[in-house]
């Protein structure tokens, strides 16, 4: 599946061909969730003039779109396609650049690091255990109420629809601790990005 | 919250000019005059989210207050399901009656189960229907396209009076009411009357088929954090203004509707055959869901 | 002070912007130690994306992809060339006509420049534009697109304001029309610094073969317009309908358009848009903190302190949303203000509220196209391939004009009809 990739797999770490294949999968992930978005609303349309409107699609379609975005932002930091201001770094030598870049997929570690913490704070699957998976037992001992939560319209505990952000803050740390452990091999990410991008033209 | 702890947060949906906001403020207001410890800081038009997000801030005990309508509560406790059995209230001054009863008081305690402390009720005017075409009699509405919020008491509703019930979001209603991606809507006419829903409106029916009560919670968890003292004084105040907030909703609901017949709006009477079978086969439905249905509606007929 | 700091070291490092918005956020909760803000921080994440309005921006994005993949861009461009002629810089006066109608059918100005960058900036260099003059024009129009109605930011004002939306829109006319008067002038006057090429050079087509071929192009627009006025879909909807019809064109009128290339397609759609609305949930986070530390309360009560009559306090708030603009999404940035500002401008200074609603609307929009941050910036520098500082550099003569309009708005409120 990964031709290029395959081709300096002899020197690359594994975690850099991870990253890379996670960020295929997201992407296509994405671009399907932005299919279904696209029936959603289009069945919207179609179900209202018959006169069926069926009132958890927007609801639905909004999740779609959340995930789709997560996703695609994801895939994004690997192949650094983020909105940066290059200002500074425009100025640099290419010494400096890469002393910076390193900074950046330091910081964006750190930051990947903060959002895990927090969502496991948050979804408490270690206080969930305690509570034998009884949401009222687990919500009465922590005043925790993400799994008690529901959706407005389509009925489901909107806790399967945040699942995006643990996943989310997982890959952040995958995709910049790929970044950073590869800063010494020369023009790594580059290649990397480039056989992520080839695979979805084909 | 935590660090601030001289600062208490009042969060809502309705923006500065409306009577929910204007109350909030009020109490605020009071608070100062009264020198008490804690100063309210009053977050008005959702600047601290909707209202799903800002009962998860109470939850954690980062907002201190919230003025809530109906429709999230209804999604998580059934026993708020009750307020939306179909004319339960006959007017706005009914609705106040019922809403300073004993049953309501019970409802209102239930919220203490998702980690709320309730402080009282407010409301807002009675529910009526705008709708594009032409409608005046049972049957009408069958087949039309009515905005509603989507929780399942209502929606169900809405269901059973034969309508296809549509989620839209208030900030898009009046473009989807003008181009017709619904033909009707369930609001009162304060609402008609702001956002000028009349403009495109054939007929404005005057039901008055629904209660519209606003709740106020505390968080449990910051609540938890005061002295008796302030509680039984936080109390006193909410109590005070929200029973004039319930009082000026009688005879402002009578003012929206005056002024709409001033705009030249033909407002037609209807009672409840209109619906037909509808408002029995919820009750009938959703009293088996909750037994507060039934002692809501025994309350409301002793108080009528 | 040291939160502005630590927010601007993030950005000039080049730490991506939707980033250093969130660990903004979280540097503020740790220095205020309101540390319970925490346990929301993925709620508000993902909440700030939780709009319905936010459906048009991944919607519209497939479409202008579709419309340049399929051939209906290049089409509709020459159909357009036939009504100006060989008027030298005719491409450059229709792209901003095609805006200036796009604007009354799009609500969202990010949605009409992504969209309007991939259908005209490629055209307009095949004609011997530059790229970055292109994408500046093209950028620029997008400002056009929340003051002509209908407009989304007019909506949101309206439900926070509450005031008609449908007297609103009509607020949005005259403004809206001195701005196209303005970048007509300004497309003008740049003529004499660019070199324009001639339309009639560049269209060599009989003008038959282009009215014949243009027409199904036409549909796309149709499309949109007609079901929305036709009561079928809203807005966002209707973006649906342009996509299934550009689909049509594509693959069985022009035949240009294949099952293979869809995928790539909603591929880079998804990426572009993802990217953007990524940034709009952080910008949420970001406004979400401040109004809890009640920072924007402060600033308020130092503008009361400040401004003593109508016109000082109109150009006091012109400084602060545009500086507001720069940093935080429109809408994001409405919600926060106008609850705030509203009151003050219409019971302090005796403001209408109409005239209000227009200033901060159109300050608001010109914060989307001026640096640091701005999506209209970032969408069309991700669409386009040009970097977001060279393009803000190039936009600068419109936002000037946009801000002569702004200030002749403020000068004479009569301008503001309704
Ligand atoms: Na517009
Ligand atoms: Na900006």
């Amino acid at each position: 599946m990964f031709g290029e990739g395959q081709k300096v797999a002899g020197n690359v770490p594994r975690l850099q061909l991870i990253s890379a294949c996670v960020a295929v999968v997201e992407k296509r992930l994405a671009g399907l969730i932005g299919v279904v978005v696209f029936l959603l609303i289009t069945a919207n349309i179609i179900c209202r003039l018959l006169r069926l409107p069926v009132f958890w699609i927007d609801e639905l379609a909004i999740y779609a779109m959340i995930w789709m975005a997560f996703l695609a932002a994801s895939a994004g930091i690997q192949g650094r396609d983020h909105i940066v201001v290059t200002l500074v770094a425009d100025r640099l030598s290419a010494q400096a650049q890469k002393f910076l870049s390193y900074f950046v997929d330091l910081v964006m570690l750190v930051f990947g690091g903060i959002l895990l913490v927090l969502a496991w704070v948050w979804f408490a699957p270690y206080d969930l255990i305690i509570a034998g998976g009884d949401v009222t037992e687990f919500s009465e001992n922590t005043l925790n109420f993400i799994y008690s939560e529901p959706t407005s319209a389509i009925g489901l505990p909107k806790f399967l629809f945040w699942l995006i952000m643990p996943i989310f803050s997982f890959t952040i740390c995958l995709h910049s601790l790929a970044h950073l452990l590869s800063v010494r091999i020369v023009n790594l990410p580059e290649k990397s990005k480039v056989s992520a991008f080839q695979k979805e033209g084909e | 919250a935590s660090g601030n702890g001289d600062v208490m947060r009042l969060g809502l949906i309705t923006p500065p000019p409306h009577q929910w906001t204007k109350t909030a403020t009020a109490i605020a207001a009071e608070l100062e005059k009264d020198g008490f410890s804690k100063k309210l800081s009053v977050f008005p038009s959702g600047q601290l989210g909707n209202e799903a997000q800002m009962l998860q801030l109470l939850q954690t005990g980062a907002m201190d207050i919230g003025f809530f309508t109906t429709s999230e509560l209804a999604n998580r406790l059934p026993q708020f399901a009750a307020f939306y059995t179909p004319y339960l209230a006959k007017d706005a001054a009914h609705a106040a009656r019922i809403l300073s009863g004993t049953v309501a008081v019970e409802i209102l305690a239930s919220t203490r189960k998702i980690g709320l402390v309730g402080l009282g009720y407010g409301m807002a005017g009675m529910r009526q229907i705008v709708a594009r075409g032409q409608v005046s009699g049972y049957g009408d509405l069958k087949g039309l396209k009515v905005r509603v919020v989507p929780d399942a008491p209502l929606t169900d509703f809405w269901y059973l009076a034969g309508t296809a019930p549509t989620a839209i979001p208030l900030s898009v209603l009046y473009d989807a009411f003008a181009n017709g991606q619904v033909d009707a809507m369930h609001i009162d006419f304060e609402n008609t009357l702001r956002l000028k829903f009349y403009q495109h409106a054939k007929s404005v029916l005057y039901t008055d088929h629904m209660m519209f009560p606003m709740v106020a919670l505390a968080s449990a968890k910051s609540w938890a954090r005061m002295s008796e003292d302030d509680k039984k004084y936080l109390n006193n105040v909410f109590q005070k203004h929200l029973a004039v907030l319930l009082t000026s909703y009688v005879t402002a609901d009578q003012g929206f509707k005056e002024k709409l017949i001033e705009e030249g709006v033909n407002i037609v009477k209807v009672d409840k055959d209109f619906f037909g079978d509808a408002p029995d086969n919820w009750y009938d439905r959703w009293s088996k869901r909750s037994p507060y249905v039934q002692k809501l509606k025994e309350e409301a007929d002793s108080v009528r | 002070m040291l939160p502005i700091g630590f927010f601007l070291t993030l950005l000039l490092l080049g730490v991506p912007i939707a980033f250093v918005l969130v660990l903004s956020a979280v540097f503020l909760v740790l220095i205020s130690g309101d540390h319970v803000l925490f346990l929301s921080f993925h709620q508000q994440f993902f909440g700030g994306m939780e709009q319905y309005g936010l459906l048009a921006l991944p919607l519209f994005i497939v479409v202008g992809e579709l419309m340049g993949v399929g051939g209906m861009a290049r089409r509709l461009v020459a159909l357009a060339g036939l009504f100006v002629g060989n008027l030298r810089g005719g491409l450059a006066y229709v792209n901003l006509l095609a805006n200036a109608l796009m604007a009354s059918i799009l609500g969202s100005a990010v949605a009409q420049i992504s969209v309007m960058n991939k259908v005209m900036t490629p055209e307009m260099e095949k004609q011997g534009y530059t790229r970055l003059y292109s994408v500046a024009l093209t950028t620029s129009g997008g400002l056009l697109a929340p003051i002509l109605p209908p407009s989304m930011l007019f909506v949101v004002y309206g439900v926070l304001a509450q005031i008609s939306i449908g007297d609103m829109f009509i607020a949005g006319i005259v403004p809206g029309l001195m701005l196209v008067a303005g970048f007509i002038a300004v497309i003008f006057i740049l003529g004499f610094f660019y070199e324009y090429p001639d339309t009639e050079q560049a269209v060599r087509v009989h003008w038959l073969t282009c009215l014949r071929d243009g027409v199904p192009a036409v549909l796309v627009p149709v499309v949109i317009v007609a079901s929305i006025l036709g009561g079928i879909a809203t807005p966002t909807e209707a973006a649906a309908l342009a996509g299934l019809t550009a689909i049509f064109v594509g693959c069985f009128i022009y035949k240009e358009l294949t099952v293979k290339d869809i995928g790539p397609v909603f591929v880079r759609s998804a990426m572009t848009s993802g990217m953007i609305l990524v940034l709009i949930g952080a910008a949420q986070i970001f406004g979400f903190v401040i109004t809890f530390e009640q920072i924007p309360g402060q600033i308020v009560n130092w503008i009361t302190s400040v401004a003593s009559s109508e016109l000082q306090f109109l150009l006091l708030l012109n400084l602060l949303l545009l500086m507001v603009g720069m940093f935080i999404d429109a809408i994001a940035a409405l919600i926060i203000v106008v609850p705030l500002l509203l009151p003050v401008a219409v019971n302090v200074f005796g403001l209408s509220p109409f005239h209000f609603g227009v200033i901060v609307c159109l300050n608001l929009a010109l914060g989307l196209v001026t640096p640091p941050i701005g999506a209209g910036l970032f969408v069309a520098a991700s669409v386009s391939g040009e970097k977001a500082g060279a393009i803000a550099k190039a936009i600068l003569p419109f936002v000037a004009v946009t801000v002569l309009v702004l200030l002749l708005l403020c000068l004479f409120p009569a301008l503001v009809i309704i």
